[in-house]
């Protein structure tokens, strides 16, 4: 059975409670982001979600992973999104109609529900009633740095690869330099 | 702390320094030199060179030794992060080869980006590092890493050594569908981990050990069955396996035709053994599990591919939806297991040097930075320039699998492998399809050879009679002479991919 | 240990529930006894006392997406200093200070060479 545990067991944990007014705000905020017709409210609605997402993970005990959260994503990556929307022509702050075709969108809302359904029930198959244990250990940020710095440093040397290959890239593609022939039609 | 030996990463390191040293080269010295090919091209060979040196090396070591899949490579007690056995030497012997002529086939290209041929070849090496990392890692997060790396720069290379402006829709769904399959083949990641507990395929705690550890019964099948469902489909995205296919004909037409070799046929000899070393290095015990998922999408490609193929009026579609028929032919082998590696490797190894040789062609015929590259332009190619016609010619003929060409000797491998698992339904679609894309093959020599020269628009593209020269010259001459080589006389290479487990 | 943990976090929890009472409160208050007498020029954006120009939302220059972009990637480095930074005295007691060193330097100095790049590139001058 999934719902080994009782309705009133559930409702005396306070983790419990946040999580339900977390897990409401991420859901809405979610639906909000596709549904929402202006771009810029839509990466708005993402922050809300992401910051549910680092508030979810500190109550399982992710610290790192929760702050990485707040500061690459909610920091950086929005703020990415809003100058992306910004530096493009496309008409801002109105009510644009993005949608697709009623038929494209049934499609993809038929796509990502069987997606959700089948990761969904594969959570449920092989977690569905096992309780979160109550006195796990919370992985604290030198637990993380213990780990990289033994098992994980090849990968973590390869996050600067990846970093790399995208400044070089983000450069590139934005800054626009002249090619030979240009350069030659310029003189 | 983990014993780090050098031999093993050292390509990443040296294609590393490569690019840092090409970039800086290129922002302190003089701006006109545009020789940055060079130290891309020396960092590339130096990286063939140590490939070469692991697989010496771990002859040395194990020599008259069965060596499936092992971790024995590196020295490290728990949970190894890379590998370095035959498997992975031959993939990066491939790759670096691949990447080496991919760049040096088109030094024209790196000379008419000007300013940019410099990050142009510094993104060509941290791809090549990339595909190389795939193929090295024996734990799922070095193996994402790396294919974010590789990922990465492709997409910035599809999109940047354009000539047509509208070839960005081309980069922009490259960049997003390829995004999207990343973060699908993460997911899959994360509920591997869920259903088994480790990242890391061997050693203590990996997953190899927690199958051989727990009872069957034990194992929660339905999250592990998605994980491994999830990671396929990211990797078949990359390969461009059907119906993860849809970007690669409109990628490949969109970038500069310069480009496209490492995009399709480094991609592809990363992406397969990848795949492999997935599939078959940390699930052996669920085959009968993965096999039918991956004889599906053989099934899918090869009909795809080949279907979508004929109606094709360019070269590089063409090749794009051939590659995907590729896909499906080598998948085909995967359901033997391990056993079918060696035909895996060989159908690759053939298969990814032709495909070099025939995009080299292609920039070739319609410029290095072209988009598009239409028959038209291929019209009387034999009349214009004889000996890159009879090295198209030998190229599609090998992809079409005529007998004493090289794809010939790797389609028997992988159809007998397949055959071998009992897999009688995908033999008999792979040799229809077989027979239904010499078609399309054919086509083309027809084109070449029995046809009018076609008067392009442009000058200096399809009009000029490109000469067998230089760079291209050397590689159009290398492939090609490899693909009858290997089409004649294929046991030494047969030899090698025996041991390349 | 999880208790502790979550203990920690209500104190992080109760002063971002002061801080938006604060605010609130002040907002409400505010709003109860001010007088309201709205304006067309009142209600107009405020930029420096000068008069607005054109949209609000209109498009920016590009320079600012390299900038944002160029803010991840050092972002997303600097994420990766916390947990070295707890640890270097533990490695270095054991005996691998300069490992942990080494590996940090290197990753830093990747991404140095490519600011060195952006730099010399001219991304980040603001003309």
């Amino acid at each position: 059975m999934f719902f080994a545990v009782t309705v009133g067991d559930w409702l005396g944990e306070v983790e419990n409670w946040v999580f339900a007014v977390l897990a409401i705000a991420m859901v809405y905020a979610a639906i909000r982001v596709v549904t929402t017709k202006n771009v810029v409210h839509a990466a708005l609605f993402l922050v809300i979600a992401l910051g549910g997402s680092a508030a979810i993970f500190l109550l399982l005990g992710a610290e790192f992973v929760a702050w990485t959260v707040v500061m690459v994503y909610i920091g950086a990556v929005i703020v990415l999104f809003l100058f992306g929307i910004m530096i493009t022509r496309a008409p801002l702050g109105y009510e644009t109609k993005l949608s697709h075709p009623r038929r494209v969108r049934i499609g993809a809302a038929l796509a990502s529900g069987a997606l959700f359904l089948l990761i969904g029930g594969a959570m449920l198959d092989a977690f569905g009633d096992d309780p979160v244990p109550a006195a796990i250990d919370p992985t604290r940020t030198s637990d993380i740095g213990q780990s990289i710095f033994e098992r994980f440093v090849i990968p973590f040397e390869v996050v600067s690869f990846v970093l790399l290959a995208a400044l070089i890239g983000g450069i590139v593609i934005a800054r626009q330099d002249p090619t030979v022939e240009e350069e030659e039609v310029l003189q | 702390m983990e014993n780090i030996a050098f031999l093993p990463i050292g390509p990443e390191v040296i294609l590393l320094i490569g690019a840092v040293i090409v970039l800086m080269a290129a922002v302190t010295l003089d701006q006109d030199r545009r020789d940055w090919g060079v130290v891309g091209a020396i960092a590339l060979l130096v990286a063939f060179l140590l490939s070469w040196a692991q697989w010496l090396r771990l002859d040395y070591l194990e020599r008259g030794q069965e060596l499936a899949f092992s971790a024995r490579g590196v020295e490290s007690i728990h949970m190894p992060m890379v590998v370095m056995d035959r498997f992975s030497a031959f993939a990066g012997v491939l790759i670096f080869l691949i990447a080496f002529l991919a760049l040096v086939g088109n030094w024209g290209l790196v000379k008419t980006l000007g300013k940019r041929g410099a990050e142009y070849v510094a993104l060509v090496l941290l791809a090549a590092a990339g595909l190389h990392m795939m193929v090295i890692s024996s734990n799922l997060i070095l193996l994402f890493m790396g294919l974010e790396t590789a990922s990465i720069a492709l997409y910035v290379i599809a999109g940047f050594a354009r000539v047509e402006r509208n070839s960005d829709e081309s980069a922009l769904k490259y960049f997003l569908l390829g995004s999207f399959a990343s973060a699908i083949f993460l997911y899959g990641i994360a509920l591997v981990y869920a259903g088994t507990g480790s990242i890391s395929i061997y050693g203590s705690g990996g997953i190899l050990a927690f199958f051989s550890s727990q009872p069957v019964a034990v194992l929660e099948v339905g999250i592990l069955l998605t994980g491994i469902a999830l990671m396929i489909v990211g990797l078949a995205f990359k390969v461009s396996a059907a119906p993860f296919h849809q970007w690669a004909p409109d990628v490949y037409q969109g970038a500069a035709s310069g480009s496209v070799s490492l995009m399709a046929a480094g991609v592809k000899v990363a992406g397969i053994a990848a795949l492999a070393r997935v599939l078959m290095g940390a699930f052996p015990s669920r085959i009968d599990d993965w096999a039918p998922i991956i004889a599906l999408l053989a099934l899918l490609s090869i009909i795809v591919g080949t279907v979508g193929a004929i109606g094709q009026g360019d070269v590089k579609r063409m090749l794009a939806y051939s590659g995907v028929a590729h896909a499906g032919f080598m998948l085909s082998a995967f359901v033997a297991g391990v056993g079918g590696i060696p035909s895996i490797w060989f159908y690759l190894a053939t298969y990814a040097v032709q495909l070099v040789g025939a995009f080299t062609v292609v920039s070739l015929v319609s410029g290095v930075r072209s988009g598009a590259s239409p028959f038209d332009q291929y019209k009387g190619l034999f009349e214009r320039s004889p000996w890159v016609a009879m090295a198209m010619a030998t190229f599609m003929l090998g992809m079409g699998g005529i007998p004493f060409f090289a794809g010939f000797v790797g389609k028997v491998g992988v159809f007998g492998a397949a055959m071998s698992a009992g897999y009688t339904w995908l033999v008999a679609a792979g040799l229809i399809a077989s027979i239904a894309g010499l078609f399309f093959y054919l086509r083309i020599v027809v084109l070449m050879f029995f046809e009018a020269p076609v008067m392009a628009e442009a000058p200096g593209t399809a009009t000029a009679a490109p000469r067998l020269a230089g760079g291209a010259g050397f590689v159009i001459a290398l492939t090609a002479g490899l693909t009858i080589l290997f089409g004649i006389i294929p046991w030494p290479l047969l030899n090698i991919v025996k041991n390349a487990l | 240990m999880l208790e502790q943990y979550l203990g920690d976090y209500i104190t992080v929890a109760v002063f971002l529930a002061a801080g938006g009472i604060l605010v609130g409160v002040g907002l409400i208050v505010a709003g109860l006894i001010r007088p309201n007498n709205p304006s067309k020029v009142k209600s107009e954006i405020y930029e420096c006392g000068i008069e607005p120009i054109g949209d609000g939302w209109s498009q920016t220059h590009i320079r600012y997406y390299i900038f944002a972009l160029l803010f991840l990637i050092f972002d997303v480095e600097a994420v990766f200093i916390f947990p070295w930074a707890l640890k270097v005295e533990t490695f270095a007691n054991a005996g691998m200070g300069g490992y942990i060193l080494i590996e940090m330097f290197v990753f830093i100095g990747i991404l140095l060479l490519g600011l060195v790049y952006a730099i010399r590139k001219g991304v980040l001058k603001w003309e």
